[in-house]
């Protein structure tokens, strides 16, 4: 049998495009998947599918509310996202942590769905704006 | 009849692309939204992932401690890398996004728990530095953080 390393062509009903390492066989189907260069039906790349910055300031209340942060054209899937926070201005952190201010509300998320992010969260005081800096992925999550 | 694959030169553009079998645009002209293949998400792919070592490693003083450290990365041509911080505490493992842990001790030694911090302080096309805290009376030091970096597109 011939070994391609690659191909590009029909394969059922839609196009496909797979490439392999030396040795193996691109229209094997058993190919260890370390072993797929590049693979159009199991991609394997992470790129990215939107970004931006949303702060979120005082606005009578430490409780921001539900804020739409976020928008993008329905990929057809919950995007992976990743979020860094920077408190008034200041450096940027994996989490943002929410003091106790005494508030009875604690209702706060973050919450991601095939087209957007709302958060709602308490900001540290009222002189604290939040910045959230987020990154959606076309990877899908749900 | 539009085509499902599409690559080659078209108006100064490489293009490789290949739609989404529920999509009917042809995929010449079809958006990165269009596709399950597209060249442009070759661009945004991770180009470094590093490991930037905490100045105060190994230490166990009950000391308050706060240092930056800076670091050298390849430059991709973007002066805002996409980043994400991946720390990595006392037994070198990840603790993403941060440590949290409670350890034994008392308010005069300190207690043997994981209260560090780490924050990026700036990222430009060639340098990244970033700010490690530890609060007073915790015993524990982060090794550092690992950290990837993609191009935005």
């Amino acid at each position: 049998m011939t070994i391609s390393a690659a191909f590009w062509d029909w394969v059922g009903d839609r196009w496909r495009g797979r490439w392999v390492l030396p040795g193996y066989n691109a229209r094997d189907t058993n190919v260890p998947r370390n072993k797929v260069v590049l693979d159009t039906d199991d991609i394997g790349t992470l790129s990215k599918l939107a970004n931006g910055q949303a702060t979120l300031s005082y606005g009578g209340s430490l409780d921001t509310g539900a804020v739409t942060i976020g928008t993008w054209p329905d990929p057809g899937f919950v995007p992976l996202c990743t979020f860094h926070f920077s408190i008034a201005g200041g450096e940027w952190d994996n989490v943002y942590t929410m003091q106790n201010t005494g508030s009875a509300s604690g209702n706060y998320y973050i919450k991601v769905s095939r087209t957007g992010i709302v958060a709602s969260l308490k900001l540290i005081n009222s002189t604290s704006p939040v910045t959230i800096a987020w990154t959606a992925f076309r990877l899908p999550v749900m | 009849m539009f085509r499902q694959a599409f690559r080659g030169w078209d108006g100064g553009i490489f293009k490789f692309r290949i739609t989404r079998p529920d999509r009917t645009v042809d995929a010449r002209y079809a958006s990165i939204d269009d596709c399950v293949f597209h060249e442009q998400m070759l661009f945004t792919q991770p180009y470094w992932l590093g490991f930037v070592p905490c100045p105060f490693a190994g230490v166990v003083s009950k000391d308050l401690l706060d240092q930056t450290a800076t670091v050298s990365i390849p430059n991709a041509g973007v002066s805002d890398p996409e980043y994400v911080m991946f720390p990595r505490n006392v037994s070198g493992r990840n603790c993403f996004p941060r440590p949290a842990s409670v350890g034994s001790g008392n308010s005069q030694d300190g207690y043997v728990s994981e209260a560090w911090a780490i924050r990026m302080v700036s990222i430009t096309a060639t340098s990244l530095t970033l700010r490690f805290t530890k609060p007073a009376l915790s015993l524990q030091s982060p090794l550092g953080c690992s950290v990837v970096l993609m191009k935005r597109g």
